[in-house]
């Protein structure tokens, strides 16, 4: 996400990345907790 | 802790208690002889909407006796840790927004602090023309005092996630490089000691995740803008420290003009996308509430603090474009339906998202409760479900003159004190205050109809599955001509002359009732369009004056001599200006 090459501009934004995880705000089913079990198990 | 469960106890005691006499008084009135089911319903549409409104008062009340401090943030020293500004741009004029981002590092430049303070413009711009001359622009304000290096821009191609997406894709890049973000709108405005109060206060208290302030509308031209911008400096701090007690660390954000700690706002607020498509699925719309109830969540303090002075932003000119807001928060704020169980989430966020979705649902519980007393003023002879009430010793008049206590009381308390703690003085004295507080409830009455059926309107969409989008907002759009207005609010005429001309020729008893809503929203057309006359330029107008008109602020001053200054040169000087194409246009 830098600017091009002839943009008059001295420097570019920082690259200092930060990690923003995705935040846990639908409750899952009881179907959707045996699905995820099941994967964990056979490792799919 | 305790203060803030208290107040809220207090305070939902009284509006339950309040709301249990309403609807006992509308019981009784309605169940003369004998009660229907439509009595019922209307007794409970009565309750739940009642129950709002002196919710809302009673938190203005609450602030009413709360003890003002002003916090110009001038004293004080520089802040230690690293702020980005953020100005998440979309379509907007990028000689204003750019002009205000000038008055701002002026401002901090002035005050000797630049170096903690960078500027990062985050265009998700898609009109090609409009981010050609975001990329002009930006070349002018690259010239300003110590921008090289601290003032940034970038454009998204695809503005994936909006709003939201457009600060989680900076902060994924280059959050780290920094401690703090001040993140604005394209039409806020702050005052450099304001930023680094807030700055200040973050360094302070390591738990504060979010300083949320009260910004004022500021440049409005209009007498619908006008009336707006004067209940948001005069009425709406008095409401905002009513409801920051109740929230203490639980306050809210309004998506602008708020200051986060970045680690703690990476670490909570990574918003999923909802399974399903929108309007309830899908990128969440309202993100700021979520971000306040994930940031509290996570164990941080989220402040709203109406003392901090020196924060501005600019309101809607006109009704059809403060509709064309609303339908967006509306979808936004019935989407959280969804949200209201995510899991681990404080009672008081939950509790705000409820709070947020009522807003809106208000208006057509308003509407149904409206066509229930229709429909029994028609109908007089429905079959009762259960023995009325006898001995009926008080009138209709007194609930109306109960509803109009509940909603006029906070405004002329807030008038009272004003004559006390030098509030009315900053607005021009106790009698031009007056003056405004009535022209306020004035227009706020005239427009009540039409927007109770914009709302409701954007409810039914919402509720069926339409998705709204997401409009660009068009600022400085103000006069709407007869022939524009009456095409954005035909359908709110006739279901007026309809209900009248009905209730006239069938029921004309209850005509009384009935008129006071329905002859201003067959007005409707005319009010859009009287309202949205540009008021005149010489002076401050008597009416609805504030406190940044009476003694103008000095970033408004400095922003409002850039962008005569700019726009001046731009047209005298246009050869100087590389006029470049979209390809210059980073993504």
């Amino acid at each position: 996400m830098k600017h091009s090459a002839d943009f008059p501009f001295a420097r570019a934004l920082p690259d200092a990345p930060l990690d923003m995880p995705k935040q846990m705000l639908e409750r899952r089913s009881l179907l959707d907790l045996l699905r995820m079990t099941l994967s964990a198990l056979t490792g799919r | 802790m305790f203060l803030p469960a208290f107040f809220r106890l207090a305070t939902l005691s009284v509006a339950a208690t309040l709301t249990v006499l309403g609807a006992h008084v509308f019981l009784r009135l309605t169940g003369e002889g004998g009660l229907t089911a439509v009595d019922f319903l209307r007794t409970a549409l009565v309750a739940f909407s009642g129950f709002w409104l002196v919710w809302g008062s009673s938190a203005a009340i609450l602030g009413v006796f709360r003890p003002v401090r002003i916090d110009t943030g001038k004293s004080g020293g520089g802040p230690q840790g690293m702020t980005a500004i953020l100005v998440p741009v979309y379509n907007e004029d990028p000689i204003a927004t750019f002009s205000r981002i000038a008055a701002m590092n002026r401002s901090l430049v002035d005050l000797g602090i630049s170096h903690k303070f960078h500027f990062v413009i985050l265009s998700d711009t898609q009109v090609m023309e409009t981010a050609a001359q975001e990329v002009v622009w930006f070349n002018r304000l690259i010239e300003e005092p110590d921008a090289i290096g601290r003032i940034f821009y970038r454009r998204r191609e695809r503005n994936i996630g909006r709003k939201a997406g457009n600060i989680e894709d900076f902060i994924a890049r280059s959050g780290a490089a920094y401690d703090y973000a001040l993140i604005l709108d394209a039409d806020s405005l702050m005052e450099g000691a304001t930023i680094a109060a807030m700055a200040r206060r973050m360094d302070g208290d390591e738990q504060l995740g979010l300083l949320q302030t009260v910004p004022h509308v500021i440049h409005a031209r209009t007498l619908f803008g006008r009336s707006l911008q004067f209940a948001s400096t005069y009425l709406s701090p008095t409401f905002a420290r009513g409801a920051a007690l109740m929230a203490g660390n639980e306050g809210p954000y309004w998506g602008h003009n708020a200051m986060v700690r970045m680690r703690a706002f990476a670490a909570c607020c990574g918003l999923p996308v909802l399974s399903g498509k929108p309007p309830f699925g899908g990128h969440i719309l309202s993100h700021d509430y979520v971000e306040a109830a994930l940031l509290s969540r996570g164990g941080w303090k989220v402040n709203l603090d109406p003392s901090m002075t020196g924060s501005y932003e600019e309101g809607p000119e006109n009704l059809i474009e403060y509709a064309k807001r609303d339908r967006r928060w509306c979808q936004g704020n019935l989407q959280h339906a969804r949200l209201v169980d995510a899991p681990g989430l404080k009672i008081w966020s939950r509790f705000t998202f409820i709070q947020g979705i009522m807003a809106y649902m208000a208006s057509p519980l308003w509407l149904l409760l409206l066509a229930a007393s229709v429909i029994a003023a028609l109908f007089p002879d429905m079959p009762t479900a259960m023995p009325g009430f006898v001995n009926i010793n008080f009138s209709a008049w007194t609930l109306i003159v109960a509803v109009a206590v509940v909603l006029l009381l906070p405004k002329f308390a807030i008038l009272s004190r004003g004559m006390f703690d030098g509030h009315n003085r900053r607005f021009g004295g106790t009698l031009r205050s007056l003056a405004s507080v009535l022209g306020e409830i004035v227009v706020s009455t005239l427009l009540a109809p039409t927007l109770l059926l914009l709302q409701s309107r954007s409810v039914m969409q919402v509720l069926l599955g339409i998705d709204g989008g997401w409009p660009a907002t068009t600022r400085g759009q103000n006069w709407v001509d007869l022939k524009t207005a009456f095409h954005a609010s035909w359908w709110i005429v006739a279901i007026a002359i309809l209900t009248l001309g009905g209730i006239l020729i069938l029921a004309p008893a209850s005509a009384v009732w009935v008129a006071p809503a329905m002859v201003p929203a067959i007005l409707a057309p005319f009010l859009i369009s009287i309202t949205s006359r540009p008021t005149s330029n010489a002076g401050t107008p008597l009416l609805f004056a504030t406190d940044s008109e009476l003694s103008r602020p000095s970033i408004v001053d400095a922003q409002r001599a850039i962008f005569a200054a700019w726009t001046g040169q731009g047209t005298q000087d246009a050869g100087l200006i590389t006029v470049r194409t979209a390809q210059h246009v980073t993504a």
